[in-house]
């Protein structure tokens, strides 16, 4: 029961950041950056790195990973597809919801006033103010204040620097914060973002650090014109 | 003809050569040439093997513990609860949806490993659940309708 209640927990997140992603405004167009993703589960801890693109008219996430594997994951649609360039061997995964990468999408979505909580069903509850500091605080809709409690968001000098989720016994479930802001388009971009998510006895964290990033530049041609080799061994999977 | 396999290593800086007495053909050479490169790869080679096996490994225990968490028992245990034989089915066709995150950064071995896995896990966790749902529904029946006879045959027998 646990376990479903924290999957709930990161099923709001994910939806949340998914929302935003489908409903920002055109204020950009494409998207390029250098990233360093910090995996940590208990013991384990991953790090990958690479670069990451993002084309705004298709909806279209490339992701090009360097290290530890040479990697091509593309996101479109309901179809993920992962490349190896090196072996000519791919991965076509169609799945019956849109594909989506968290840490991606918790990046662009303090681009959204609201952080598409109002979408979700949330209220807007109360604020607090102190000086530079604005705290606000939403109310869960009516059918999931069971599982569910209030979504705090907090902007430090109109940057979004943190955000997080509570459950029903106002214990926080789960929580991105933000850091190192650039300003582009009328919004606070974070450069570096950390996702939390809390278990029963383990917190799962995700860290991820941009560099080099450029906004409504021309993306390679590579990345535009992106296409499987022929001869590629591809396996279809079906979720 | 093949007991040194390094010494025919030598053999190939000449087209033949001439071991005790005998002379050993090209295709001989080339295949004791291939038997010493098998022989001095082997090690490397285990331990690729093993890494890979060790990799796939780590590959099916993340993907069943994830799919221990998606696969929504008690839903799916309900389902055969008021469901019939057809839910089982039905059940059996359900695509879970593992995160895509999972995967980012992975070798194409463990890729595959892993889509293998958690579908395979997640759908025997499903219709297990629907199963003991469809068993439990079922023997609450029978224990209903024995209940309901006795007390039809009981009432029968006190009217006579």
């Amino acid at each position: 029961m646990k376990d479903r209640n924290r999957q709930r927990v990161i099923v709001l997140v994910f939806s949340v950041l998914l929302l935003i992603r489908n409903a920002f405004p055109q204020i950009i167009k494409t998207f390029s950056a250098d990233f360093t993703r910090e995996y940590i589960e208990g013991n384990k801890r991953e790090v990958v790195e690479g670069k990451i693109y993002f084309q705004a008219n298709s909806k279209r996430l490339i992701i090009f990973v360097t290290t530890p594997v040479r990697q091509w994951m593309v996101l479109s649609g309901n179809e993920t597809l992962i490349f190896y360039p090196d072996s000519l061997k791919a991965f076509r995964i169609k799945m019956q919801i849109p594909s989506h990468m968290p840490f991606f999408e918790a990046f662009i979505g303090v681009m959204k006033d609201d952080y598409g909580l109002t979408k979700l069903g949330y209220t807007f509850s109360h604020y607090k103010r102190k000086v530079n500091t604005l705290v606000s605080y939403w109310k869960p809709p009516k059918n999931l204040a069971k599982i569910f409690g209030e979504y705090v968001l907090t902007y430090r000098d109109n940057r979004l620097i943190y955000a997080e989720l509570k459950d029903a016994k106002s214990r926080i479930a789960s929580k991105v914060e933000y850091s190192s802001h650039f300003f582009y388009g009328g919004t606070y971009f974070p450069l570096e973002v950390l996702i939390t998510v809390k278990k029963e006895a383990e917190v799962i964290s995700e860290k991820v650090i941009y560099k080099n990033h450029s906004f409504n530049s021309p993306l390679p041609s590579e990345v535009i014109n992106f296409k499987i080799p022929e001869g590629t061994k591809i396996k279809e999977v079906q979720w | 003809m093949l007991d040194k396999p390094f010494f025919f290593l030598k053999c190939f800086e000449q087209r033949r050569c001439n071991v005790k007495g005998k002379t050993f053909s090209v295709w001989e050479k080339w295949l004791s040439l291939g038997l010493a490169v098998l022989i001095i790869s082997l090690p490397v080679m285990a331990d690729q093997i093993v890494a890979r096996t060790e990799e796939q490994r780590q590959a099916i225990t993340e993907a069943e513990k994830q799919a221990e968490m998606d696969a929504n028992k008690w839903t799916f245990f309900v389902l055969g609860l008021i469901g019939t034989a057809v839910t089982l089915l039905i059940v059996n066709f359900i695509e879970p949806k593992p995160p895509q995150s999972s995967l980012l950064g992975k070798s194409q071995e463990y890729v595959a490993a892993y889509t293998d896995a958690y579908v395979r896990k997640v759908k025997n966790i499903r219709l297990n659940y629907t199963l003991y749902g469809c068993l439990t529904g079922t023997a609450t029946w029978v224990i209903f309708y024995a209940l309901v006879i006795a007390a039809a045959v009981s009432e029968t027998e006190t009217y006579y």
